[in-house]
Order: structure tokens, then C-alpha cells, then sequence
């Protein structure tokens, strides 16, 4: 007789009201939380469907109506295509006038034209070793870049030069080899033609895609600034310095007052109404204020954050006191407890927990603080990085440093969590671990030594 | 049914020796005597309300009370008010002849909901009152390590609370309680979070330390079986305000066995109970308004 195969156990569905997936579909789950606003991200920048902008390779100069823009501007495509047609148009005008022989130009505008080619020589590295400042030597460069495009001695890509703007270059060149060598005492007049925009594909300014953002993070992180600006670790020291002295300061001022407010009525009314009032006024309104009373400097900035945390840990705390189940201060009451002892032996440790919980929540508030906090007075740490950069427009730049206050704030939360499960096996439903084992070492010595009293007090009562 | 068909059941007759029992009970001193207890609560509205009215009764040494009652008949009240967590508005309570007002070790409590220190291990719990009198750490653990023994729980004394069953923890409770040698032990429906198996064991052990430990006890119970079962006298309370109606002194020997649950004068004692809390014609049972919805099965009445 054959076995009858096992019966099959149906899949069981990813979707179940309020019902816990398989570990390693949760593992799955967790993995593409942080895959898909990546991957999101990449698409929305690298799908040219989505790349709604063009970067400028080469620019023309200003022309019509149109503002003059620089290489590395990114304009909306369908603008680009009217920008296009309008330097064509402008070309158009100048051979008609030529024609005509009513040209009027000057060697001036024509330099200008020339250095049209300035980002191509520079990718090309003709540029490397010629001082930026010495114009003559420069354009003299541009000049045989231009002989030798025009004659076909060096080849550049499509994506560098277009077929149309090779032909301009041509037919520019037809004029300016009368005037070979270069010499910017003698330089031709007669108007030459505009090389025509160029440009790639590229997602909006806002959105620099990752793989830039992690290019410009390695230069900002690892290489040593320019002018004497502070190394990004170095801020980043500043920063923690603002958000951990503040919140620490809270802490110091803030648990002894919380935990008072919670376990006597007496502080909880005469405080908590001006503090749950006093919460709704926005820190950042206080910014000048600060900076009359502290300075400019880290005092200000600490106030602050302070000011923002310290009025919610108050009221947080008081409420996690008074959440403490009354029933065990009554039972302490009933052994014979005194109120010292209830507020020492019962509150403290009945809402250690909890009030742990709370701290990690309102240390996530502290840095959401610190961004405001340190833009009063001198703008000092990340943010002034993020504020100057951003200001520019190079987000590129910018993205990398929130995301870094990102991954500290998440990991700093996650590795509190940690501890917490070994801190406080009771609350987590743990058997403790290594972390409860580390803390409780001194009184796992204190409890060796009692042990051996507890041999010798025998032998003494015998 | 009409009222006069009902006959209200009287106390179950008292065999002698348990009679002579009582007799010897009563020629012991009395640990604690509660003297026209009354408590009025202010309503939101401001309104008084009488909880308690007048309530007066004595406990002898090492006697077990039960107290049974409707609910909102003050039972819960008054224990607080025994263990000093709520205060009194009028009459006065004396332990050994000492009047007493706030709480202290002298009347500990043990609750429904367990109340151990969730952050101690179990040798802990079992110390805490024991440290609070002073004693120092080495003897509060020694001490606390008996009554672990005691109540069965030596293996699990490092146990925090979390990891223990219902029924562990109430024997935690216990012995927490015990440690500190209370002259009045207050329990407050010690078992009713527990199952009927674990609460039969816990009844058992319960009797077993009661008759072992010097300590008087004051249970409180909604479960008529249980109180009938523990206690020497079982005190009825009534409401409106809550009062004293009757003690009832069990009349089963001891040592108590669950056989007698079905004793005859367990049956009578329970009727008598029964009728005096829920009178005949107080409540009528009134039928529910349900109609026949079904057209098989009617076998069943």
C-alpha cells in the first residue's frame, strides 16, 4: 500500500486581520520598508520618464528675454526646446545681417562665444595648469580647441558636441582662422554663431539622484573642507554637544520634578496648568529672545532644545507616575511601607520602565529641536551646513547629512531599545541577558558578600 | 410560585463538638473589635452617600472570618477600611485593644489582582515588608526564604512575578503578607481571578498555613461555597447601607475536606445564606422576552 501524502496545508494569506506573520515574512516585510523608498527614489530620478528637467552641458549666452544660465542650471524640458529655437532664430539673424553686411559685432561678444566651449575643454583637460584668471592664455586654448574641432584633429562624442553645434563650430571656424594665431589685441568682429544649448536628461533640482548624493557625501565626509570650514565629524560633535547637553540638562531638571507632580497632588496642580500652557508656545518663537539673554554662541542653542523638551517631559512624566497601579502602593502600605519608602522603593522603580520609554521618546523630540536650535545667532553644526548648502541649491549635499541625523537618531532609538528588554526583563516579558547581567553586576557583588555574612552569622548566634 | 409557599431556611443545627469549638473560640482574647464603623462618601453631585452604616463585630484570636454579601454592600469598603486605605467616618476600630486608623503591617493584605512588585524577584517581594520593619538584608532573606519553602515555591524564589502562574502568585502574596507576622490577615476575593481547579488547591493551602501560623484571618469572597468552606463564622452583609445581617457560625468540623461540600448541613447552611442575602420576592426571576425561533430539538427544556 502507498503512503497517502500529507495533507496540504493551505498558504496562509499575507493579509490577516490583526494577526502576526511568519518571522521570516516579517524579516521580508521589515527588509523592504527600507528597500522600496529607495528604490522609489532611484526610479524617480533615474527614469528618464520621470526626469522632467534638462541639465545644461553648454549654454549659450543670454539671449532674447531669456535669463542667462550657467552650466550645471537645470531648466524644465519643454522650455529648453523654446530656449533651443530661440538661438537658432538668433543665429538666423546674424547670417541674414551678415548677408545683408550690416553686421555689427565685436570682438568682445565674440570671445564670450568662444568660451562657449570652456566645460568641453575643461572635460577634456586642456585646461589642467592654465590659470583661470589669465583670459589671453585661456582663450588662446579655446581658440585651437576650436581649430582643431573644426578640422576634424579631435574627436569629441555627441553627447559632448552635437552634429549641429560641430557644424556651427565649422562654420565658425571658416571666420576665425583668418585670425590664427590668437592674438586678443586682433580678434575678428564680425558677429560669429551661438552654439546651440546642450544639455542631458535630469531629475528636478530637489531630487538629486542617490548615486550623487553618495558621491558628495564621500567628498564632504572624508575630505578636508575649503576654507577652513570645520570637518563634517566635527560638526557633527557640535550637534550632539547642543542636542545631548540639552537633554541631559532637561533630564537633571525635569525626572525630579515629573516624578514630584505624580506622586503629590500638591505639585501636579501648582505646576502642570502653567507647564501644560506654557508647552503651546512654540520654542522656536524664543530663538532672539535666547540670543539677548545667552549670546550667540552654545547657550542659546541648548536653551532652546531645553525649552522644547523639558515642559512635555514634565507632563509626561507625571502622567507615567500616576499610571503606576495603585494597588501596589497599597500593598506596600499594608507591609508596613512609610511614604519615603513608597516614593523610593515603589514609584521610582515601578515607573523605571516607562519613564525609560518616555526619555527615548522625548530625546527623539530633542532633535527635531536641534535644527531651529542652531540656526540662532552663529549657525554652527549640521545644520549650518545643511542651511548653506541648501541655500545654494546643492541638495545633493544635503540629503546626505539628514540622513545621517536619521540613521543616528534611528540606531541611538533602536540600541535604547536594546537595553531596555535587558534593563527591564519584567516589562519586556524576557529572561533578562547580557545588558541586565552587565547593570546588575554590583549588586550581584553586594548579594556574594552578603552570602558570606550570612555563613559567619550562624556560627556566631551558636 | 407564590411567597407564602416559600419556607425560608433556617440555620443548619450545630453538632456538639463543633458547638464546644465554638465555645472554646470564644473563651480566646479578642484580636480585633470593630465598633459602630460607619462611611459616608461625597458624590460627584455632592450628595452624601452612606456606604456603611453602623457596623459592629469582634474576631477572636486565630479565628477564620468570611465576609459575604450583594454586591454594593460595602465588603470591599470595609476591608480598606480595616487595612487603613480609606478612613472612616465615625466609630473606631481596635486591634489587641489598640485603636488603629492608618495602615501598617500589623494588617496586611492580600489582593485580587496579586500586587507583587512586578521589578522583584520572588525572594525579593517575600523580603520587602520584612526590610521595611528593619530587619537587616541577610535576615529579611533567610526569613523570606521559609516562607518561600512554606508556601511551595522554593525553586522558583529568583523568579520575577511575570513568570509565574496565577495561582504562584497569590501563594507569593501570601507569603509576602505572612512574612511580616500580621495579627490580622486581609484578603481581599483572594482567588476570584483564578480557575476553579487552582482556587480549590489555593483553599487547600490556604487552611494548611491558616492552621500552621498564628494569624487571624478576614476573607472576603462573592462564592458562597468558598466562604462556607474556609470559614468558622461567615459575616452577612446588606446593603443600602451596607450592615451586618447575620454571623453565621459554620457548623462542619474541622479539619475542613471537600467532601463536605455536599454535606447536609453544608446544603443548609448555604440555603440559609442564600435566602438571607437574596430574600425570596426581592428580586423576581422574571422570564425573557424570547420567542420560539427553532423547530428541532425539543428535548430541550
Amino acid at each position: 500500500m502507498s503512503e497517502t501524502p500529507p495533507p496540504q496545508l493551505p498558504r496562509d494569506p499575507w493579509f490577516r486581520i490583526r494577526t502576526n506573520l511568519s518571522n521570516r515574512r516579517r524579516a521580508i516585510l521589515m527588509i523592504l520598508s527600507f528597500v522600496l523608498p529607495i528604490a522609489i527614489w532611484s526610479l524617480a530620478t533615474y527614469l528618464p520618464a520621470f526626469q522632467s528637467e534638462i541639465k545644461f552641458t553648454l549654454v549659450a549666452e543670454k539671449i532674447g528675454n531669456s535669463a542667462a544660465f550657467s552650466v550645471g542650471d537645470r531648466i524644465d524640458k519643454e522650455y529648453f526646446s523654446v530656449y533651443l529655437d530661440q538661438v537658432r532664430e538668433e543665429n538666423q539673424a546674424i547670417l541674414e545681417a551678415r548677408e545683408a553686411g550690416d553686421a555689427k559685432g565685436s570682438s568682445r561678444a565674440n570671445k564670450k562665444r568662444l568660451r562657449q566651449l570652456m566645460p568641453l575643454a575643461e572635460s577634456m583637460g586642456l585646461m589642467d595648469g592654465v590659470p583661470q584668471d589669465d583670459f589671453a592664455a585661456v582663450d588662446g586654448k579655446l581658440f585651437s580647441l576650436y581649430g582643431s574641432l573644426a578640422e576634424g584633429t579631435a574627436t569629441v562624442s555627441n553627447d559632448q558636441l552635437s552634429a549641429e553645434n560641430l557644424e556651427i563650430v565649422k562654420s565658425n571656424w571658416e571666420l576665425l582662422k583668418e585670425f590664427a594665431p590668437y592674438d586678443s589685441k586682433n580678434f575678428i568682429k564680425t558677429p560669429l554663431l551661438h552654439l546651440l544649448p546642450q544639455g542631458v536628461s535630469s531629475s528636478p533640482v530637489f531630487l538629486p539622484p542617490p548615486l550623487e548624493c553618495v558621491a558628495a557625501a564621500w567628498d564632504d565626509f572624508t575630505k578636508e573642507p575649503a576654507n577652513n570650514q570645520p570637518w563634517m565629524y566635527q560638526r557633527l560633535i557640535s550637534s550632539l554637544k547642543v542636542v545631548f547637553g540639552a537633554f541631559l540638562l532637561a533630564c537633571v531638571i525635569g525626572i525630579p520634578i515629573g516624578l514630584l507632580c505624580g506622586t503629590y497632588d500638591f505639585f501636579a496642580k501648582l505646576i502642570e496648568p502653567f507647564t501644560d500652557f506654557f508647552r503651546y508656545m512654540p520654542a522656536p518663537t524664543f530663538g532672539l529672545l535666547l540670543q539677548a539673554i545667552f549670546g550667540v554662541a552654545g547657550a542659546p542653542k541648548i536653551a532652546m532644545v531645553f525649552i522644547g523638551t523639558f515642559p512635555h517631559m514634565i507632563l509626561m512624566l507625571g502622567n507615567t507616575t500616576r499610571q503606576l497601579d495603585r494597588g501596589l502602593l497599597e500593598a506596600a502600605q499594608t507591609l508596613g511601607a512609610r511614604p519615603r519608602a513608597l516614593f523610593t522603593k515603589v514609584i521610582v522603580p515601578g515607573i523605571l520602565p516607562r519613564m525609560y520609554n518616555d526619555l527615548r521618546v522625548l530625546l527623539g523630540w530633542a532633535w527635531t529641536w536641534l535644527v531651529i536650535a542652531e540656526l540662532i545667532g552663529e549657525k554652527t553644526g549640521l545644520t549650518a551646513f545643511i542651511d548653506t548648502q541648501g541655500g545654494k541649491y546643492n541638495f545633493d549635499r544635503v540629503f546626505p547629512v539628514i540622513i545621517m541625523i536619521g540613521i543616528i537618531g534611528f540606531l541611538t532609538d533602536q540600541i535604547l531599545q536594546w537595553i531596555a528588554r535587558g534593563l527591564f526583563p519584567w516589562e519586556y516579558n524576557t529572561q533578562g541577558g547580557i545588558i541586565s547581567k552587565i547593570v546588575g553586576l554590583p549588586g550581584l557583588l553586594l548579594s556574594k558578600i552578603g552570602k558570606k555574612e550570612e555563613v559567619t552569622t550562624p556560627a556566631e548566634t551558636a | 410560585m407564590s411567597d407564602e409557599q416559600h419556607t425560608l431556611a433556617g440555620p443548619a443545627p450545630m453538632p456538639p463538638e463543633v458547638a464546644e469549638r465554638f465555645e472554646r473560640i470564644k473563651q480566646r482574647p479578642v484580636v480585633f473589635d470593630v465598633q459602630h464603623l460607619g462611611r459616608v462618601f461625597t458624590s460627584p453631585q455632592g450628595e452624601a452617600i452612606q456606604a456603611i452604616g453602623d457596623l459592629s463585630f469582634q474576631i477572636h484570636r486565630r479565628e477564620f472570618i468570611t465576609v459575604i454579601g450583594p454586591s454594593g454592600c460595602g465588603k470591599s469598603t470595609l476591608i480598606r477600611i480595616i487595612a487603613g486605605l480609606e478612613k472612616a467616618t465615625s466609630g473606631q476600630m481596635l486591634l489587641d485593644g489598640q485603636p488603629v486608623t492608618g495602615p501598617g503591617a500589623d494588617r496586611c493584605m492580600v489582593f485580587q489582582s496579586y500586587t507583587l512588585f512586578p521589578w522583584l524577584s520572588v525572594k525579593k517581594n517575600v523580603m520587602f515588608g520584612l526590610e521595611q520593619a528593619g530587619h537587616s538584608p541577610t535576615g529579611a532573606a533567610n526569613e523570606a526564604m521559609q516562607w518561600i519553602e512554606m508556601v511551595g515555591l522554593g525553586d522558583f524564589a529568583e523568579h520575577y512575578p511575570h513568570q509565574l502562574s496565577g495561582g504562584m502568585k497569590q501563594r507569593v502574596a501570601i507569603a509576602r503578607a505572612l512574612a511580616n507576622k500580621p495579627r490580622v490577615l486581609l484578603m481581599d476575593e483572594p482567588f476570584g481571578a483564578l480557575d476553579p481547579q487552582t482556587r480549590c488547591t489555593m483553599q487547600k493551602y490556604l487552611l494548611q498555613i491558616w492552621q500552621n501560623v498564628d494569624v487571624t484571618i478576614i476573607f472576603i469572597t462573592h462564592d458562597m461555597d468558598e466562604a462556607i468552606y474556609l470559614a468558622d463564622r461567615v459575616m452577612v452583609l446588606g446593603r443600602n447601607p451596607g450592615h451586618l445581617k447575620t454571623m453565621v457560625e459554620v457548623p462542619l468540623p474541622r479539619p475542613r475536606d471537600p467532601e463536605q461540600l455536599v454535606d447536609p448541613l453544608f446544603v443548609q447552611t448555604k440555603k440559609y445564606i442564600d435566602d438571607l442575602i437574596h430574600p425570596p420576592g426581592e428580586e423576581e426571576d422574571k422570564p425573557l422576552p424570547i420567542y420560539r425561533m427553532t423547530e428541532i430539538g425539543d428535548d430541550v427544556f
